[in-house]
């Protein structure tokens, strides 16, 4: 049996009964939803070994190759499994550890995660380092075998449900930009630290602020020296090669086929103006889909390809677009709010509002994918500070 | 799903784009538009293979399957071959009976998706001038060959995979251009005005490339897919790339016209965007696509 045929009958024994609530929820936009039952169910996937399954083997992940990874986030979201509220963790941090941690590191964080019970957040951006995200003010500095935090992180996804956060700050006093900067791993639980949910135009909060006031973690909780953080912190972008783009397509896939059901019961696929956009649309899915197939090919083998820097704008340009569809198929009752709240359409209309500004804006993206792959000059840098790198 | 070449399909794809690239320049472009003599390519493209990639090994040919072919239409696109070479070994040569494949094959097959064609592959036909200075055409019969749909669908693949080749060079035109071009002090590279049109056009490329090769494996709707996505790629490139370049990219002296002017011409090849477009909508719309997410496992 392939991992894929493994999982598939996993997910049809156990995603029923208690979680049949999740099927289909917690994806971007709804992150908020019935936080308690998605952290059991990350325990559930944990227990049955399905956290980790692409780590290698010696830290108990299942050493699986990128087709089986790919297999396996296809057959989650086909079987409606809801978003994952691990995934920082498991996709982002736990192979910045292996790569880059202590063994102690690995031996104290890598087993929480896989077993689903200890979850993670992204301590990166700040309120003026958005774009500009080398402009990192929150401070660290060591005293008595102990680093102290001070400042604020922002638009920090699932701080709420996280156990720990890993900060990006300045250690170097005077430092600018991208040196003097280290990458802590601080739990969230402590007196030095608040949360403020941040409520978004969809009346969801799956963002964030974190104030620091005097946070502490032990010296060693660091990855890298003190003045790498910033190489660590870009490592860790690296390590999403987009096999769970692939997954996240397959919500896409999901929401299309509700917009073409809905323009079919009411008329508007007779539209051809409609019509021309449900095709373009779905142009753009299988565009999207094997475009990263190749891009996961070209991985395996090791080869950097440049549609790495472009999948981020091509994904987001599209779901945006595809909001806007949805409220054209709804026509005049895209206004309406049936039984008092969003539906699930008016929903992704609202939450792809944010796809082209979070992780990275459109703009930020041409700026990287016209310096870096088509070698064009940098753009004039404001402010008086050059930083080299 | 593989989409990798292997490496002696890539080593012959390589070995096709350094030949156009250093045969087919723009100085021989030009010598072409002036009517002057030029180099004849077609003793070099019998010798190097380049005829018989899709002839069967029976035949002296190489066999390579038609994504192979893509990937060297997309070169010969690049390049701006004005000689009809995509449209012999890529549509004719597979389509030719067993006899045919024994001598030069001269003729261009029939398709009503395709009425005008290149006058060196007619015995006759009403002359027709083409937008695209290097290309001398002619009216073709009305009408489809035998394997027309097939030739059809070689048809859109290839046209596609030479119009992101074009879209290519439009970029790479424009990119040096735009690192030259000095204006408020700065190359204009540098504004992000100028730069992110080009990021876009690139985008759009790269994510064009694995539909088209996709069609060419498995065939279906990716061919009209691909075909679409080609002409919004090359029509984004052009109109982007004539902006770049500002006052100069209108002019005849600057070179882009050639590229630009082949791309439109190829637009509506072997089924122009409507074309292509409403057979999409049929598919998506009226029943035979499978969609959501439980349909993508291919």
């Amino acid at each position: 049996m392939t991992l894929r045929e493994e999982f598939s009958q996993w997910m049809t024994e156990n995603f029923r009964g208690e979680y049949e609530c999740l099927r289909g929820r917690a994806t971007p936009g709804d992150e908020d939803a019935f936080p308690g039952k998605r952290l059991e169910w990350e325990r559930e996937l944990g227990k049955a070994g399905w956290i980790g399954v692409g780590w290698p083997k010696e830290y108990g992940g299942r050493g699986a190759s990128l087709d089986d990874i790919v297999g396996f986030n296809e057959e989650y979201a086909a079987h409606g499994g809801p978003g994952r509220a691990g995934h920082i963790g498991e996709t982002l941090l736990a192979p910045t550890i292996i790569a880059f941690g202590t063994e102690d590191q690995k031996a104290k964080y890598l087993p929480g995660i896989k077993a689903g019970t200890e979850f993670w957040c992204q301590g990166y951006s700040e309120p003026n380092a958005g774009s500009d995200l080398s402009n990192i003010k929150t401070k660290a500095r060591l005293e008595n075998g102990q680093w102290i935090i001070e400042g604020q992180k922002i638009w920090t996804s699932l701080a709420m449900d996280s156990d720990y956060i890993f900060v990006v700050a300045r250690a170097e006093e005077g430092s600018v930009g991208r040196h003097g900067l280290v990458f802590l791993l601080v739990k969230l639980d402590q007196a030095g630290i608040e949360i403020r949910p941040i409520k978004q135009m969809s009346g969801t909060a799956e963002f964030n602020e974190v104030f620091f006031d005097g946070a502490v973690c032990e010296q060693e909780d660091i990855i890298g020296g003190v003045g790498e953080g910033w190489k660590i912190a870009m490592a860790l972008l690296g390590f999403e090669r987009g096999a769970s783009t692939l997954g996240q397509q397959m919500t896409f896939a999901d929401e299309f086929r509700q917009i073409v059901e809905l323009a079919k019961k009411n008329g508007a696929s007779q539209n051809p103006l409609i019509r021309q956009r449900i095709a373009k649309a779905y142009a753009g899915l299988k565009i999207m889909r094997f475009t990263a197939l190749r891009t996961l090919e070209a991985a395996e083998t090791g080869e950097l390809t440049k549609e790495g820097y472009m999948s981020k704008i091509y994904w987001a340009s599209w779901h945006r677009d595809l909001g806007e569809l949805a409220m054209d198929v709804m026509g005049a009752s895209a206004e309406t709010l049936e039984d008092g709240e969003f539906n699930k359409l008016q929903k992704l209309f609202l939450f792809s509002r944010s796809d082209t500004i979070y992780g990275g804006t459109n703009q930020i993206q041409r700026n990287i994918i016209a310096e870096r792959a088509l070698g064009m000059p940098k753009e004039p840098r404001g402010g008086g500070t050059v930083i080299k790198g | 799903m593989d989409f990798r070449f292997t490496e002696g399909q890539q080593d012959l794809i390589d070995a096709a784009k350094a030949f156009f690239d250093g045969e087919n320049t723009i100085e021989r472009m030009r010598k072409t538009v002036a009517g002057e003599q030029v180099s004849n390519l077609w003793p070099q493209f019998a010798q190097l293979g380049l005829l018989g990639i899709m002839a069967p090994e029976s035949a002296g040919g190489l066999e390579q399957p038609l994504v192979v072919m893509a990937g060297i239409a997309e070169a010969a696109g690049y390049a701006g071959v004005s000689e009809p070479y995509v449209e012999i070994a890529g549509i004719t040569v597979p389509h030719a009976k067993k006899g045919e494949l024994s001598g030069p094959i001269q003729r261009a097959m029939l398709s009503d998706l395709r009425p005008y064609i290149d006058a060196s592959l007619a015995e006759s036909g009403e002359v027709v001038n083409s937008i695209d200075p290097l290309r001398n055409l002619v009216k073709a019969k009305d009408g489809n060959d035998e394997n027309a749909e097939s030739a059809n669908v070689h048809g859109a693949i290839l046209t596609a995979a030479q119009l992101i080749g074009l879209s290519q060079r439009m970029v790479d035109m424009s990119v040096v251009y735009a690192k030259d071009r000095h204006q408020f002090g700065k190359p204009i590279g540098s504004f992000q005005a100028v730069k992110h049109q080009l990021a876009n056009v690139y985008t759009q490329i790269e994510f064009t490339r694995p539909i088209i090769h996709l069609a060419a494996i498995k065939g279906g709707a990716a061919v009209h897919n691909a075909k679409v996505a080609a002409i919004d790629t090359a029509m984004l490139a052009s109109e982007t790339a004539i902006q770049v370049h500002g006052g100069m990219g209108y002019t005849y002296e600057v070179d882009l016209h050639l590229f630009m002017k082949r791309a439109w011409a190829l637009c509506g090849e072997w089924g122009d965007r409507n074309y292509h477009m409403k057979r999409l909508e049929d598919y998506v719309l009226n029943g035979d696509a499978e969609l959501g997410p439980g349909q993508t496992f291919n």
